[in-house]
């Protein structure tokens, strides 16, 4: 046993190095750019919080720190708190932008780096032209009901719900 | 230097590079893919982004919508959308490209079907099951979980992977050259064929759709009510998975908590099923 004992802590310490190594190249910390329509950027991780700014599908994204499913950003010299679903990897969101989408991303012209049927307003504009009974019309006036935080917070305490999220 | 020693430095070298191998495996495959400039590589690795998904769920509601017309009243609408709105912000994906939206479907059935991107359809017939605001909840929360978890969008990819699988025999057949990319075909395959999706994925989403409810202060328990009130041919949450197996997985989810019905949500819910005229 005493003469196992530096071969265990020899193989302790290079599986230590080893997950330091794979906790650092993990997602977390790959480049990340916005990954929704319309980011709202934040004073407080908190979503009723009033936004200062908003940022488009692409824009590139500084990471600072984490809490809970909030990152703290920089974006454009802008230092704010943004939902971690808010942000995708750099690597995939870049293949799907269109020229002219994003100043700040670098673009590229073919669709060809996509899940093979290249979801796009292109796409749904050749799906209009070949299937012109497709009720699009109702799609975005469904796509219109988006309800303000505030409304959705005072929703909630009409039915006097606890929120763990709205506070 | 003795034959244990390097015996030693040999394990501890490829342990090291097990590991490390793995950690990067996640990039080295799509970087790889790209790299290569084979296209069907490239198409069958890549993720779908947040807006090939909403694209994707648009196209999907833009027929769901044409076959089964959207109930007229833009009063219940929003009352939908409102519920299920608040209950997307408690799931683990609250945001999505352009939000959640709900939409109720002129529909006798008891459904509700969650697309890519956001989109949730429940029929009128749904509506008509459920007894309060809480059961309502806990439809759209489940197919919010669906959601938030992409369960779509991996069941497309599973898709494209089992379809390059075949490619991939065609290609040694045909003697290419490329180790690598059979590599990566192989892991993507072996992906694609073992993992049995619905029913991991419906236990999944109901286990969710508890925490959500919980977190947004609704009753955790009402999932288990619609469930054990639907018949078990209803097109409702999976045709796969046995009612039975997945309440006794919730019984145990739940078994901490106490009913929790919102009186104010119940009175709400009549008022919005029943909207006074005039």
């Amino acid at each position: 046993m005493r003469a196992n004992k530096p071969r265990i802590l020899l193989l302790l310490i290079s599986l230590g190095v080893c997950w330091s190594g794979e906790s650092f190249c993990g997602s977390e910390n790959q480049d990340k750019v916005i990954g929704i329509a319309k980011a709202p950027l934040r004073a407080a991780a908190n979503f009723l919080e009033q936004p200062f700014a908003k940022f488009p599908y692409g824009t590139e994204v500084e990471i600072i720190s984490k809490n809970g499913i909030w990152y703290k950003v920089s974006i454009q010299g802008k230092i704010g708190w943004i939902p971690q679903s808010a942000l995708s990897d750099r690597y995939f969101v870049l293949h799907d932008i269109g020229k002219g989408e994003s100043a700040s991303a670098e673009t590229y012209k073919s669709e060809i780096v996509t899940a093979g049927k290249g979801f796009s307003p292109e796409y749904e504009s050749l799906m209009r032209i070949e299937n012109s009974n497709l009720k699009y019309s109702e799609v975005n006036k469904i796509e219109g009901l988006e309800c303000e935080l505030q409304s959705l917070s005072e929703f909630s305490k009409a039915a006097g719900l606890k929120s763990n999220v709205l506070q | 230097m003795s034959f244990n020693k390097l015996c030693r430095i040999y394990l501890v070298i490829t342990l090291q590079m097990l590991v490390a191998g793995c950690a990067s495996m996640r990039h080295s495959i799509f970087e790889y893919a790209e790299e290569s400039g084979n296209d069907t590589l490239m198409r069958a690795t890549a993720h779908l982004t947040p807006r090939q998904e909403h694209f994707l769920g648009r196209s999907i509601l833009a027929r769901v919508v044409t076959d089964r017309n959207p109930v007229p009243s833009e009063r219940l609408q929003l009352y939908v959308n409102k519920i299920g709105q608040y209950l997307s912000l408690h799931s683990q994906r609250p945001t999505t490209y352009n939000g959640y939206r709900f939409v109720v479907i002129d529909d006798p059935a008891q459904t509700a079907l969650s697309m890519p991107g956001g989109f949730v359809a429940i029929s009128s017939g749904m509506l008509r099951t459920v007894e309060n605001e809480d059961e309502l909840a806990a439809v759209l929360a489940h197919e919010i979980a669906h959601i938030a978890a992409r369960h779509a969008e991996k069941n497309i990819k599973t898709e494209n992977r089992l379809a390059l699988g075949q490619k991939i025999l065609t290609a040694i057949s045909q003697m290419v050259p490329d180790r690598k990319a059979l590599e990566i075909f192989g892991e993507a395959v072996v992906t694609g064929l073992e993992v049995p999706f619905n029913k991991i994925q419906e236990r999944e989403a109901d286990a969710d759709a508890v925490s959500i409810l919980h977190s947004a202060g609704y009753d955790p328990k009402a999932l288990m009510r619609v469930i054990e009130r639907i018949p078990k041919t209803a097109t409702l949450f999976s045709k796969h998975s046995r009612n039975e197996s997945r309440l006794s997985a919730l019984e145990k989810q739940t078994s901490g908590y106490s009913n929790t019905i919102s009186k104010q949500g119940l009175v709400r819910f009549r008022t919005e099923m029943n909207p006074p005229q005039g």
